[in-house]
Parts: structure tokens; C-alpha cells; sequence
């Protein structure tokens, strides 16, 4: 023993010279260390063995900080991290060099210090210079223990050894903090019993004193208590204690539960009745001759029978409402009566309530004139403080409901942000997360949740597990301990993912924010879109939202809505791109190898060509907030037409380029690729690649990465082979110039009925050859355009051009059934399908009533100029030709009326 | 006041410069307990006396059933008195159950205690393989329902089996007392606390030095139990067995056991 010290001694000489000034006590610990590290023959002074050092120590602030770190002391958790301390120590290696010492009996310098040690003496005169010597002495410039400590609590080692004793270390390090930065408060109360703890004398003391001085008062003397339950009960109890010892004069209490039973349980009818009987009883007590006291208080304990009824299941609450809250007013007014009868004689009655919070609220709601007429006066009661050990981590539910009692408005106030504040600052994705995540702790068993450092133990410390006794309390406060802590992740999470701050944020609707999180799995924007301009930066929200599940359902929802909105003729294929693109977005899309795919590619087949250009442009809207874009890949003439954007093919440069330009310009939007069917087997292949790669060569051979982009392919046909068909062969008609024929001829009722025009049975009606009678014949292509143009100043005759949908109205189909796995449609159109995303089959158009429309219209003008006498027959491959134009033009039927 | 001062009636005698010794009482009574060893300490200690959770004086409302379904409760309540004290060394003398809390808060906080003085001190009551408690599982079952179902009638039998004497005994009449002043329900929650522990495992980890002084008749604790303790303490440990009757020596024989007490205070063992 003797021979040890005698090496400490070297040991804090050679120590201190090396590392910073440190205090006596440090000095010591640090010896220790060291002699233990030579006793043990080991090669350097880890930081474990000044960790056992202070542990075993005279000063026991590491022990002391150990158990405040705790949420249950257990006396022989500390005994665990004895033994863990020394268990590690054993499992150092020994050093060869040092062998012979203790043989010889002759001692070299200690151990010399290690690396890690080095480091933790650097951190603590860190945390000196940052902290100061913990009140000690102000000018002391040595490191202390506590610093030493603090230092030696970050260690990785130690922190590792710490948690096989089932500590952490970082909850230690809080405590520590703690003591440190208020060295008066001693740890006192980790040991105490709870029960003591929440009759905490001189805190209720002060409570008891602020309800008496409202009492005392000569206005707003009727103190009403708000705050947990518990809490107000325990000041009620002492002040009717001070009341009944008349040490606040002679008043007497009348407790209305004792005499009636608790008002919240009393049958409603019955209310007044009690009431009145009450209102006697003070009376009688007030006047009888006997009574010699000043005064009588009545205890109406809780309020919550003025806005609820307790005895009522939740169901019929609702329906009860009126009928209570009626009532309860009547009572009100009883009671005030009785106030005021009994104030003018003379004698002095007062009212003491109780209520939570949220009941006073409801009261000053239901009953507004209550606080007025009672003369009320409401004295919030703090929940008992809380138990030191958690003050180092600072559980914010204490802080809620503290003192804000004091006004109405205030209540108020605080009563509403406290239930919005739940996570102020966090984007909608992020508190549905974080909400998750809080529902997932819950329901997850309370022990392991909340106390998942306790768990494992050894065996022997097994016996004798401190008793739950403090289980109810601590639980709920660890809770809010971890929901606190929880809530924090997620506001560093949505801090980093998402932008906060600035002028982004409000100017982002709700739509767009639902918009954005479809896109939750997108990476971070890694660069600006360069052409939104003028839209909503779309970017801002791009981070990775919520890659959750209900989020993701949420967002197909809205999707689905806004598209639906869009092309109201196609609910379906509105939900079935919205479910690809969620899909899509969700994670499932991966290419192999290649991590997440971000870009995703949808085919829209079917006739549908107004529908599926309205899905595509909404689509776009919707996911970015930007307009599509259309490259045609196959015909060579396009221009800008109706207003939409439209890649117009130059000289020189291929579809591949310009779909590269188009990825270039702003690849935070849907592209949607026309014609593609019709195009050669170069840009098909290519755009294979660019599929299964996610980047497109252009014929340049540059490459454009495809970034988050939508690319829409637009397949005129369904997949199935017999629309196909019908396709090719109804295409070279629908390219056929218009010839347009006017016929008139007197109006024949009898002959002619007007038929229906509608889409079950038009097909019946074979235009009619019976013109025998016709007296003019004129050709009105011209003017039928003409015409055309006062009615739909959009549609023009070149783009008619496209509307190959009139033709395919005859023909039944199938909807949704995806082609690709019974079908062969063309071979470049089936490869396509198998890797893409998903494929959207567009449902044909019922065209009858917008051609019955169309032909009303047109009968209708046409009647008026050539007056009465005549019936005007529209022709139904001109009608099919009129409706289709207007409705490429994306012109309902009604509009078209007008 | 603080609250645990308040909670535990604490108080704090002498102004000796030697130290701080505290006195624990067992079960079924209260500080007074030690009105005759408190004179003699208090010229050369400051004494810190206490009662304990659930007794007599202490307030019913504070005993947490399930705080104190274990011996750790009391541990925890002992360690908060030191703190609430400042204390950071003291002599711990605990009679009976408390003998074996102090013991069980020394393994939590070894720096707090010089030494412990067991009284009439038992790690386990009931007999066990190996291990001869002085009960059999079936007379604590007795023990229990006769308490369960008249709290009176077993005091008035209980007391004097206990401290050993005649029926009309100060001491049998003092401890009647203080038995009766706790609340039933309590005294039977601690009864059973106390009867059904076994605190045999931790005893290797009691690491202060302990001395263990018992009357040679004890109903209660049998002499082997010293033994046992002796053996299986971590720490050094030192037992006199002191020709006294009965589990509450310091009541019933204060002329020889105060003086064997002072000695076991005031010297320590000899290394």
C-alpha cells in the first residue's frame, strides 16, 4: 500500500507536468489512475482507469452524477458500474515492459499517459475554460474534477463501459452539467420518496397563500383553482384545513359534495333543486342564531359539471350537450342569486372551485357571464416541480401549463398553443413523422420504451428491482422526456431536409406542398431549375419529405383529386397515374445497382389524345408546379399551338436532341413524347437506355442526366392489337382534307323524325340519300369553317387534323386491363412497357352527347339563317368530324353551346 | 424544514466533533428507541435521528406501497436523509431491519459510511436450505393473518414474545406502544417486507467495515445468523454476542448493551 502512494506521488508529478494545472482533488485521481494502471501492469493511463479512478474515489461526484443520470437510483446499478469498470480494466492487455516491477520491488515512472487520456485532460481544461470551476473559486485556474469528469464522460471507452453498466454516459454528462452549473442545488431528492416529494410544504405554502389572499379581497374574492386535478385538490384541502382551524377568522366551510354528492354525478334534474336546497342550507347556516361566524365558504369542488356530464357515455355526451349546458346556466344564475341574497346581509359567503385547464376554458365558452357573476377568480396552481434527476434534460411538459392563469385571455392564448405548438416549426411530412414515430413509442411496452437503459441487468442485480413506486410519475415524465427529445430529432431532421425560412414556405400551397411530397424519395435539388420561370420554385421541398407509407397515401390522394379535376372524363386513368407516380416515388422504382431511380416514365395509351395531353399538363401542375413540355418525336410539323408548349423541331438536330434540350431546360417537370410509336429504332433504343440508365445521349453523344423528371410516352392506341388495327386504318381518313357539303331541303316532319343522337344507336343512322327534293347544293367548306370559328374561337381546322378520337367511338372497349402481359401490340411498344413505370390506358370518349350537342348548335344556327321553313340535318361524319375538333380544342360540349 | 427532514421527523442532537453517527430503528418502533444510548453519544457526535417510513410518527399518507414493498425503498429513503444533511461520512447503527438497509445503501454509496453497527441484524428469516433462518414459511403465514385480522390482539402477544421479557415490562409496554401507533395495513406490508427478504446475495457486497452485535436469545435472529453475516460480508466484520435477551436489546438491557454499543462506535476493527 505504502509503496503505491509512493508511485502516485511520481505519478502527479509527471502527470501534471505534462498535462494542464490541475486541482489537488484532480491531481489525486489522475495518481490514482495511474498506480492502479501500474498494478495492473498495464502499458499506459487509459482514460478507463481514471474513470475507476473517480469512481472509487473519495469524491463522489461521478457516482453522484451517475445516479442523477438515472430515472430509478438503484443502489447497486452503481455497484454494476464497479464491476464493469473493473471487468475492462482486467480485459487490458498487459505490458511485457513493465513485468519485473513489482518482482524487484523497485518502481519506474507510472504508466505514461494515453492517447485518449491526453485527449480527455485537453477536453477538460476545455470544459474549465467554457464552464468555469463550478463555483468553486472564480479565479482558479486549475482543472477540477468535475471537468475531469466531464471530460472522461466522452471518452468512447469509458462511454462503452458505461453502457454495459447500463448507463449513459451523455445523460450522466447532462447531470453533471447540471450540478455543475448550479452548485447550490444539492441532488437531494434522487432518493426521495415521491409522496414526500409532492407535499413539498413550502411550494404549496405559496399556493395556499395566493388562494387566501383572494380571499381576502373585497373584489373577485372566489378563487377558482386551475390545474391538475391533483394538485388544486391538495390546495383546496389545505386552505379548507386553514379555514376549518380558524386561522383566517371564524368562516365556516360547507363542502357542497359532502351535503349532496359530487355535482358532476347529480342527475341533471335534480341540479337546481340541490342547488336551491344548497342555497337554504348557507342561508340557515348564515342566519342561525347560534353561528357566530363571519362567513361561510362554500367548496363547490370541480366545476366540470357546469360544461360536462361524467356519468354519460361519450356517445350521447353529444346529445345531452344542450340540455346540460342548459342547466348548468340555470344553475349558474341559481347560485349567483344565492350570492348575491347572502352578500347583502351582511354576512360574507364565499366560492371555492376547482377545475382543470380545459374545463374553465369550456366554462368561460359555455357560461360567460359565470366569472362575472360568481365574482371569480382564477388562481392557476403549478403541478409540483418536478423530481430532479430529469432537470438536466429539461422536460418541457413542466413548463406548459405554468402560470398562465393569470388572465383569461392569457389562458386563452396558451390554452391554444399549447395544443398547436406540438411541433411548431416542423412542415406537415416531418409532423406526420414525427407524430408516427411518438404513436409507435406509445404503443410500444412502457418499460422498454421508456426506460430502455434499465433493462439489462445481471442477475444478481435482478433481486430486489427498486419497486415501481416511482413507475407512474417518472413514466409520465420520461414520456414527455422522449417525446421532447423525439420532437427535437425530427426538427433537426426537417431543419435539414426541408427549407425553412425565407419567402418560400408561405408563398407554398397546400397543393404544392402535396404536390412535393409525392415526390417524397427525390434526392435534394442539386441545382435550381433553370426555366421555372415564374412558377413557384418548385424545388424547395424536393428533400425527402416522408419516405413513409401514409404519407406517400396522402399525397396519391391529392393527386388523384387535382388530376381527376383536370380531365374529369377519365377518373380512372387519374387514379391510375397517380397510383404509378406514388409508386414510383415510394421506392419502388429502383434500377439495379443504380440506387434510387428519381425519373419516372409512364406510357398514355388510348384515343384519347385531349385526355391524355389535359392528364399530362395537370400531372405536371400537380407533381411541379410547372407546365409540361411536348417533344414529337415523329412528324416534323408542329408549332405552338392553343398555347402549350411545344418543342418545335430545327434543322439539324434530332428527337433525341430535343428531348435532351427539353431535360436541360428544366428537368423538374413532365415530358411528354408524342409520336413515339411512329419513330425509328435508333431513338427507341436510345430512350431504352435512357430508361434503364437514367441518362440520355443525345446524338451528340453528351449525356443528360434524366434527373426527377416525368416522361409521359404518348401511345395513340390501347395496347390491344384490334384498336391498333382500327387505327392505322382509320388514320389515313382522319388525315383527309375536310369536305364539307351543305345541303338544304324543305323541312319534312312526317318523314323525318328527329332521331337520338346518342352513342348507343347513331350508328344506325346512316346518313340519309333520300335528298330527292334537294334544291341547293352548295360546298360550305369554307364556310363551315367559318362557322366553326364564331362558335370556338380555339379550334382551328389544321388541328383537327389530329382528333383521331372521333373515329374510335363505334368501338366497345375494355378499360384498364393492362395489354402488355395478353396482347402483342407492336414489338417497340411492348419492350417499352416492360420497363417502364406503368402504363395508363386512356378510356375511348362516349362522343353522342357532345355530337348531339354539336348537331343541335349547328341545326340551331343554321335554322336561324335560313328561317323557319327549313330543317337543317347535319351529316354524322361531319358531325363526328365537329365534335372531334372541338373536343381535341378541349372544349366541352356546354362551352360550346354558349 | 425540507421534506424529508419534515417527512422523517428528523433531528439532529449533539454538536461532537467525532463524527456523525446515525441511529436507524427497527420495525415496530420509533427514534425513541434509542433514548438510552442518545446521552452518551451526544458529547463527542452529532446523532442523527430519524423515523423511519410507515412508523408510528411518521405521516401514513407518505408510505408508498409499492416504494417500500422492498428493503431497497428504505435504502433510498436513508441515502436522501444523508443528502438532505450534507453528510458525507457517518457511523451507521441500525437495529433489525435497518441494520440490513444501512447495509444495503452502503453498497449504493460505500463513501457515505465509515462503518456499520448491525444490531440484531438478520439477511433472511425464513429457514432455507443450508441456511437456518429461525422461521418456517408456515409460522410467517400465521404471523401475517393474525396481524391481518386482529392488529391489536397480535401486539399486545407479539411484543412481549419479541423483546423477551415479562408481560409488564417498560420495555414490553414501550414497544406495545409504538407497535400500535402504526397503521395496520402498514405494519403488515412491512412485516411482510421484512420477514420475506433475503438479502443474502449482497452481502459479499457490503464493502464497509461491520460490526454485528446480538443478544444471545433472540427470537427473532438466532446467533448462526451472525455467523452467517460474519462469513459473508464483503468487508471486515466483527460479531459480539451479548448476554441480553430478546430482538430489542437497547430497550429491554440498556446496561449491557449501551456500553458494548459505545465500544463498537467508538473503536474499529483491529487490522
Amino acid at each position: 500500500m505504502r509503496a503505491y502512494s509512493a508511485t502516485a506521488a511520481a505519478a502527479a508529478t509527471s502527470l501534471t507536468s505534462a498535462a494542464p494545472p490541475l486541482t489537488p482533488d484532480a491531481a489525486a485521481v489522475l495518481s490514482r489512475a495511474a498506480a492502479d494502471a501500474s498494478r495492473r501492469r498495464h502499458a499506459h493511463t487509459t482514460p478507463l482507469h481514471a474513470a475507476a479512478a473517480l469512481l472509487s474515489g473519495p469524491a463522489p461526484l461521478l457516482r453522484d452524477a451517475c445516479v442523477a443520470g438515472l430515472a430509478s437510483p438503484h443502489p447497486l446499478r452503481c455497484r454494476a458500474l464497479d464491476l464493469c469498470f473493473a471487468v475492462a480494466l482486467d480485459r487490458l492487455p498487459t505490458s511485457t515492459e513493465n513485468q519485473h516491477l513489482h518482482d524487484g520491488g523497485t518502481f519506474h515512472a507510472p504508466p505514461p499517459l494515453s492517447n485518449a487520456l491526453a485527449a480527455a485532460l485537453k477536453r477538460a481544461y476545455a470544459h474549465h475554460r467554457r464552464i468555469g470551476s463550478g463555483g468553486v473559486e472564480a479565479d482558479d485556474h486549475r482543472v477540477g474534477v468535475p471537468h475531469l469528469v466531464l471530460a472522461i464522460l466522452d471518452d468512447p471507452s469509458v462511454a462503452r463501459v458505461m453502457r454495459e453498466a447500463s448507463f449513459s454516459s451523455t445523460a450522466v454528462k447532462a447531470a453533471m452539467l447540471r450540478s455543475l452549473s448550479d452548485p447550490a442545488a444539492p441532488d437531494s431528492g434522487v432518493y426521495v420518496n415521491t409522496r414526500v416529494l409532492h407535499r413539498q410544504a413550502s411550494h404549496r405554502e405559496e399556493e395556499v397563500n395566493k388562494v387566501v389572499e383572494v380571499l381576502k379581497r373585497g373584489k373577485k374574492r372566489n378563487p377558482v383553482l386551475v390545474g391538475d386535478t391533483v394538485d388544486v385538490d391538495a390546495v383546496v384541502q389545505e386552505v379548507v384545513t386553514m379555514i376549518q382551524r380558524q386561522r383566517l377568522g371564524t368562516a365556516r366551510v360547507i363542502s357542497f359534495a359532502r351535503e349532496f354528492g359530487d355535482l358532476v354525478d347529480l342527475d341533471r334534474a335534480e341540479l337546481i333543486t340541490k342547488i336551491k336546497e344548497f342555497g337554504e342550507a348557507i342561508r340557515s347556516e348564515l342566519l342561525a342564531p347560534a353561528s357566530k361566524s363571519a362567513g361561510v365558504v362554500v367548496n363547490l369542488g370541480n366545476l366540470q359539471w357546469l360544461v360536462e356530464e361524467r356519468s354519460v357515455p361519450p356517445g350521447e355526451q353529444e346529445k345531452r350537450r344542450d340540455m346540460v349546458l342548459d342547466t348548468a346556466r340555470a344553475a349558474v344564475a341559481e347560485m349567483a342569486r344565492i350570492l348575491k341574497q347572502s352578500g347583502e346581509c351582511d354576512h360574507r359567503v364565499w366560492v371555492i372551485g376547482t377545475a382543470t385547464c380545459a374545463t374553465y376554458l369550456k366554462c368561460q365558452v359555455y357560461h360567460p357571464a359565470l366569472e362575472s357573476e360568481w365574482d371569480l377568480q382564477a388562481v392557476p396552481i403549478t403541478p409540483r416541480p418536478p423530481p430532479p434527476p430529469s432537470l438536466g434534460l429539461t422536460p418541457s411538459a413542466n413548463g406548459v401549463n405554468r402560470g398562465i392563469l393569470s388572465s383569461s385571455v392569457e389562458v386563452l392564448s396558451s390554452a391554444m398553443t399549447s395544443a398547436m405548438q406540438r411541433a411548431p416549426s416542423l412542415c406537415n411530412a416531418c409532423v406526420d413523422g414525427y407524430e408516427l414515430e411518438r404513436a409507435e413509442n406509445t404503443a410500444s411496452p412502457a418499460a422498454v420504451a421508456f426506460h430502455p437503459t434499465e433493462q439489462p441487468m445481471s442477475q444478481w442485480l435482478q433481486i430486489g428491482t427498486p419497486s415501481t413506486a416511482r413507475a407512474p410519475f417518472d413514466r409520465a415524465q420520461d414520456k414527455a422526456r422522449e417525446a421532447d427529445e423525439l420532437r427535437g430529432r425530427w426538427l433537426d431532421r426537417c431543419a435539414q431536409l426541408h427549407f425553412h425560412g425565407g419567402r418560400a414556405p408561405s408563398m407554398v400551397t397546400c397543393s404544392e406542398w402535396n404536390g412535393a411530397n409525392v415526390l417524397g424519395s427525390m434526392q435534394a435539388l442539386p441545382h435550381a431549375p433553370a426555366a421555372a420561370g415564374g412558377v413557384v420554385d418548385t424545388g424547395l421541398a424536393l428533400g425527402p419529405a416522408s419516405t413513409t407509407r401514409p404519407a406517400c397515401d396522402t399525397d396519391e390522394k391529392m393527386l388523384v383529386k387535382r388530376l381527376t379535376e383536370a380531365v374529369r372524363w377519365q377518373p380512372e386513368a387519374a387514379a391510375a397515374v397517380a397510383g404509378t407516380i406514388a409508386k414510383a416515388k415510394s421506392g419502388e422504382g429502383k434500377r439495379p445497382g443504380m440506387g434510387l431511380k428519381a425519373d419516372t416514365w409512364i406510357l398514355f395509351a388510348g384515343h384519347d389524345v385531349a385526355g391524355k395531353m389535359k392528364m399530362a399538363e395537370a400531372l405536371s401542375m400537380a407533381v411541379f408546379g410547372t407546365g409540361a413540355v411536348t417533344v414529337r418525336l415523329g412528324c416534323p410539323t408542329t408549332g405552338d399551338i392553343d398555347g402549350r408548349e411545344f418543342i418545335v423541331p430545327c434543322r439539324g438536330r434530332t428527337a433525341l436532341d430535343r428531348v435532351a434540350d427539353a431535360i436541360r431546360a428544366n428537368p423538374f417537370r413532365v415530358i411528354v413524347l408524342d409520336g413515339f410509336d411512329q419513330d425509328d429504332r435508333v431513338v427507341h433504343a436510345s430512350i431504352v437506355r435512357a430508361i434503364e440508365s437514367g441518362r440520355l445521349v443525345d446524338s451528340h453523344g453528351r449525356d443528360v442526366a434524366l434527373g426527377s423528371a416525368i416522361f409521359v410516352v404518348m401511345s395513340p392506341c390501347s395496347s390491344s392489337p384490334d384498336d391498333m388495327r382500327r387505327y392505322q386504318e382509320e388514320a389515313p381518313f382522319a388525315d383527309s382534307p375536310w369536305n364539307l357539303e351543305l345541303r338544304v331541303r324543305q323541312k319534312t316532319p312526317k318523314r323525318r323524325p328527329e332521331q337520338p343522337l346518342d352513342g348507343g344507336d347513331y350508328r344506325r343512322m346512316k346518313p340519309r340519300k333520300d335528298s330527292a327534293r334537294e334544291l341547293l347544293r352548295l360546298d360550305l367548306n369554307l364556310s363551315m369553317c367559318e362557322d366553326h370559328t364564331d362558335e370556338d374561337d380555339e379550334s382551328g381546322g389544321e388541328e383537327s387534323r389530329n382528333s383521331s378520337s372521333d373515329l374510335t367511338v363505334e368501338h366497345e372497349h375494355e378499360y384498364g386491363q393492362l395489354a402488355a402481359a395478353k396482347s402483342s401490340p407492336p414489338s417497340s411498344l411492348s419492350e417499352l412497357i416492360k420497363i417502364i413505370n406503368g402504363t395508363v390506358v386512356f378510356k375511348p370518349v362516349d362522343f353522342g352527347p357532345l355530337k348531339r350537342s354539336v348537331s343541335d348548335v349547328v341545326s340551331a344556327k343554321f335554322g336561324d339563317v335560313a328561317g323557319g321553313g327549313w330543317s337543317v340535318h347535319v351529316d354524322d361524319g361531319v358531325l363526328d368530324r365537329l365534335g372531334g375538333a372541338a373536343w381535341t380544342a378541349g372544349v366541352s360540349a356546354t362551352s360550346l353551346e354558349a | 424544514m425540507g421534506i424529508v427532514e419534515e417527512a422523517h421527523n428528523l433531528r439532529v442532537v449533539g454538536e461532537g466533533k467525532r463524527g456523525v453517527i446515525v441511529l436507524a430503528h427497527g420495525f415496530g418502533t420509533d427514534q425513541s428507541v434509542w433514548k438510552h444510548l442518545v446521552p452518551h453519544l451526544v458529547a463527542d457526535y452529532r446523532v442523527v435521528l430519524f423515523d423511519t417510513m410507515g412508523a408510528g410518527p411518521t405521516n401514513p399518507d407518505y408510505f408508498d406501497f409499492t416504494r417500500y414493498a422492498t428493503l431497497e425503498g428504505y435504502a433510498f429513503d436513508l441515502l436522501a436523509i444523508l443528502q438532505e444533511l450534507g453528510v458525507s461520512s457517518c457511523i451507521y447503527v441500525g437495529h433489525s431491519v435497518s441494520a440490513v438497509i444501512g447495509a444495503l445503501a452502503s453498497i449504493s454509496r460505500p463513501d457515505l459510511f465509515s462503518k456499520l453497527v448491525l444490531l440484531s441484524a438478520s439477511p433472511r428469516y425464513l429457514n432455507d436450505v443450508d441456511y437456518y433462518g429461525g422461521f418456517e414459511q408456515e409460522e410467517l403465514d400465521e404471523l401475517f393473518e393474525a396481524m391481518g385480522s386482529n392488529y391489536k390482539a397480535w401486539c399486545s402477544g407479539f411484543a412481549p414474545l419479541c423483546i423477551g421479557g415479562d408481560m409488564e415490562s417498560v420495555a414490553v409496554q414501550e414497544f406495545s406502544r409504538t407497535l400500535f401507533n402504526i397503521r395496520p395495513d402498514i405494519a403488515l406490508s412491512v412485516a411482510q417486507t421484512i420477514f420475506q427478504s433475503d438479502v443474502r446475495s449482497l452481502l459479499p457486497l457490503v464493502t464497509v467495515p461491520c460490526h454485528i452485535v446480538q443478544s444471545t436469545k433472540d427470537l427473532a435472529v438466532p446467533v448462526v445468523v451472525s455467523e452467517y453475516l460474519h462469513k459473508h460480508l464483503g468487508g471486515d466484520s466483527i460479531v459480539e454476542v451479548m448476554p441480553s435477551e430478546g430482538h430489542l436489546p437497547q430497550l429491554s438491557s440498556p446496561d449491557i448493551v449501551i456500553p458494548v454499543l459505545l465500544r463498537h462506535i467508538q473503536r474499529d476493527i483491529a487490522v
